[in-house]
């Protein structure tokens, strides 16, 4: 889990999106358990505060869920929900910024659908 | 839980004004970090609040009881000064007793633990020890204290970088286990930024800013790209320091990031990233 | 409270090794004295007055009982008054204990050879609990002194340390030159005067240790006082 100290979004959102991707790799299963605030904020040197921060708002969001006394744990159905939330933004960050990158070094629309294409096959 | 309140305190050192009517509430258990580009405004301060010297006016209450000379209140905090008072005849193994005398919270196995960690020979003597290693000594006892206010000046004075890495860590580890109040004053602000929750910026011996890391940052960030559009981009925006590097400039704006301004430095090419709170401090201090 | 007793508690533990010096280096010369004595004397004369030394240790051990004691109590965030109350407790306790001592020491002494002690000396007295008590007495006092002086010299600016410094030798001399004059006269016989009827020689065929010994703790007294006042705002000095 790396967080980029000088990107402009904020760490506890980074923090929440890089709990997201490690559920997606299935690092962290549904009903497993998720490090605790002290554990990310020390191994990421970074506030508790702030580390709880970014766990709180996927327990806002239903993806995690907190069990008194014991921790933070990957809610059932959370790969969905992600997977979902993702979807979503998937337009504005991957799809916007593959456009603005293609026509910056001047690529026709059609071979970048033809890029895509290749590679969907490899 | 100790609430920290620093009422219209001034201070004079004949004809300077040290400090100038500082008025600052620090609610209990959060990491603050006093920031300054005067060391001696900072110490002064955080001395101040310790008993160490006294006002010319104002006052300085914790939990409702004034500070001066007030055994109750002073034993709730711990300060790791700079200076170093400890008898230099003192054994590293003595001090920590003495310290468990003082402080009755002393947690003698954690500082033991944290003794072997760091790599500190409880058996030298205070004269015995490197500039790095008294800093060490006196770090672990701050931690190993859990009085309810911590204060740290220049904590990492002498430290090597991997001792740094270790003491910011275990640091946040105390303080997660354990929550207080810890005040840092500290010239090293890159390393230690993401480790605070507030900073308290003093300037000429005035407190120019009180607020949460994260606010802070969100309210500035920097954009960078070819001039002319760099220079169209800040049209009309609130901007502070920028660098230039041949046709490439970077401008730091002081204003929160919109939508609007996303789609304007997409459009115009521009990159924009966050600003560090080193950066934000000395345009900050600078103006 | 509690802090208090730490102070003290800290003060007390940090002596040890001085006395034990000091008693090392006494009972050596006394073993010497003892030792050439037995060899080469020839059983006549007096030996006295060795419990002087302890009350030279009681200055030096009052100037070293300030600095490194207000720094580490400074360290620990203890105030002022609770160093200022812990040092009195502290001082005073090494003073009787150091009185006590002397006292067993004489009498011991007494029992093997001809020796008199300060109290014996000066007061034709040899009284246990009249030496313990002077000897108690003016121990506080000196002790206090060497204390009220390092306190002084740690308040004191360059100027006021050199004025300090030099204060004993204009006094005196101020002092030798009114005695010279009938002006003077006036000043310094009573001066001198109210300092032997302090000291209990008021009537110098009964001399009187009692009145001494309340004379050292009246000015045990005051030295404290004016020690407080110089304590309780003393700034930390890098």
């Amino acid at each position: 889990m790396r967080l980029n100290f000088a990107s402009d979004k904020p760490i506890y959102l980074q923090l929440a999106e890089a709990i997201e991707d490690d559920i997606l790799k299935g690092i962290f299963e549904e009903n497993g358990q998720v490090a605790s605030t002290t554990e990310l904020a020390v191994s990421l040197r970074i506030n508790p505060a702030t580390a709880g921060k970014g766990l709180n708002l996927l327990v806002d969001e239903g993806i995690l869920f907190k069990k008194r006394g014991v921790g933070m744990f990957v809610a059932v159905g959370a790969r969905e929900m992600i997977l979902q939330k993702r979807k979503e933004t998937f337009y504005q960050d991957y799809v916007m910024k593959l456009l603005d990158e293609a026509s910056k070094i001047n690529i026709p629309i059609e071979e970048v659908i033809a890029m895509i294409e290749r590679g969907r096959v490899s | 839980m100790s609430t920290i309140e620093i009422k219209g305190i001034c201070k004079r050192y004949g004809s300077t004004l040290a400090l100038d009517n500082v008025d600052l509430t620090l609610e209990p258990n959060r990491i603050y970090g006093l920031l300054g580009r005067n060391g001696a405004d900072k110490t002064t301060l955080l001395n101040l609040i310790t008993n160490k010297i006294f006002p010319t006016q104002g006052e300085i209450v914790i939990d409702g009881a004034n500070v001066l000379e007030n055994d109750q209140a002073l034993s709730k905090i711990f300060y790791m000064m700079e200076a170093s008072l400890y008898p230099s005849s003192l054994r590293v193994k003595e001090a920590f007793r003495w310290s468990k005398e003082f402080y009755p919270d002393f947690d003698m196995n954690y500082a033991l633990n944290l003794s072997e960690k760091f790599g500190l020979n409880m058996n030298k003597r205070v004269k015995e020890l490197s500039t790095g290693y008294g800093s060490i000594m006196k770090a672990i006892i701050a931690l190993a204290s859990n009085a309810s206010i911590v204060i740290f000046d220049e904590p990492v004075l002498g430290l090597d970088a991997n001792h740094r890495e270790m003491f910011y860590r275990e640091l946040v580890a105390s303080y997660s286990l354990r929550p207080k109040t810890i005040i840092i004053s500290t010239h090293l602000i890159e390393e230690i930024s993401e480790v605070l929750e507030e900073v308290i910026i003093i300037k000429d011996g005035r407190i120019i800013l009180k607020q949460p890391v994260e606010d802070l940052l969100s309210q500035a960030y920097t954009v960078s790209g070819e001039a002319a559009q760099v220079e169209r981009f800040i049209e009309g925006k609130r901007c502070v320091s920028g660098e230039t590097l041949g046709k490439f400039r970077a401008v730091t704006v002081m204003e929160c990031l919109q939508n609007t301004d996303r789609a304007l430095a997409r459009e115009l090419e521009l990159d924009l990233s966050g600003v560090e709170l080193q950066k934000l401090f000395i345009s900050l201090t600078n103006s | 409270m509690n802090r208090i007793l730490k102070v003290a508690k800290w003060q007390l533990r940090d002596s040890r090794k001085a006395i034990l010096i000091f008693y090392g280096i006494v009972l050596s010369v006394v073993g010497l004295i003892a030792l050439t004595n037995w060899l080469y004397g020839s059983g006549q004369g007096k030996a006295g007055g060795l419990d002087a030394n302890e009350v030279v240790f009681c200055f030096v051990f009052g100037l070293n009982s300030f600095t490194t004691a207000f720094k580490f109590t400074q360290a620990n965030n203890v105030s002022r008054r609770s160093l200022f109350i812990g040092s009195l407790l502290s001082l005073t306790s090494i003073a009787f204990l150091l009185a006590v001592i002397s006292v067993i020491f004489s009498l011991v002494l007494r029992s093997v050879m001809p020796y008199e002690n300060m109290v014996t000396q000066l007061y034709r007295t040899d009284a246990i609990l009249t030496s313990l008590v002077w000897s108690f007495a003016l121990n506080t006092f000196a002790m206090f002194l060497g204390w009220l002086i390092t306190m002084i010299y740690y308040r004191s600016n360059k100027l006021q340390k050199l004025l300090v410094s030099l204060s004993p030798a204009i006094l005196v001399f101020s002092l030798v030159l009114l005695a010279r004059t009938s002006i003077g006269g006036m000043v310094f016989n009573p001066l001198i005067r109210a300092i032997r009827n302090a000291l209990g020689f008021a009537d110098l065929l009964n001399p009187n240790p009692h009145v001494a010994a309340f004379s050292f703790f009246v000015g045990a007294a005051c030295l404290a006082a004016l020690n407080f006042s110089l304590i309780r705002r003393a700034p930390i000095r890098e």
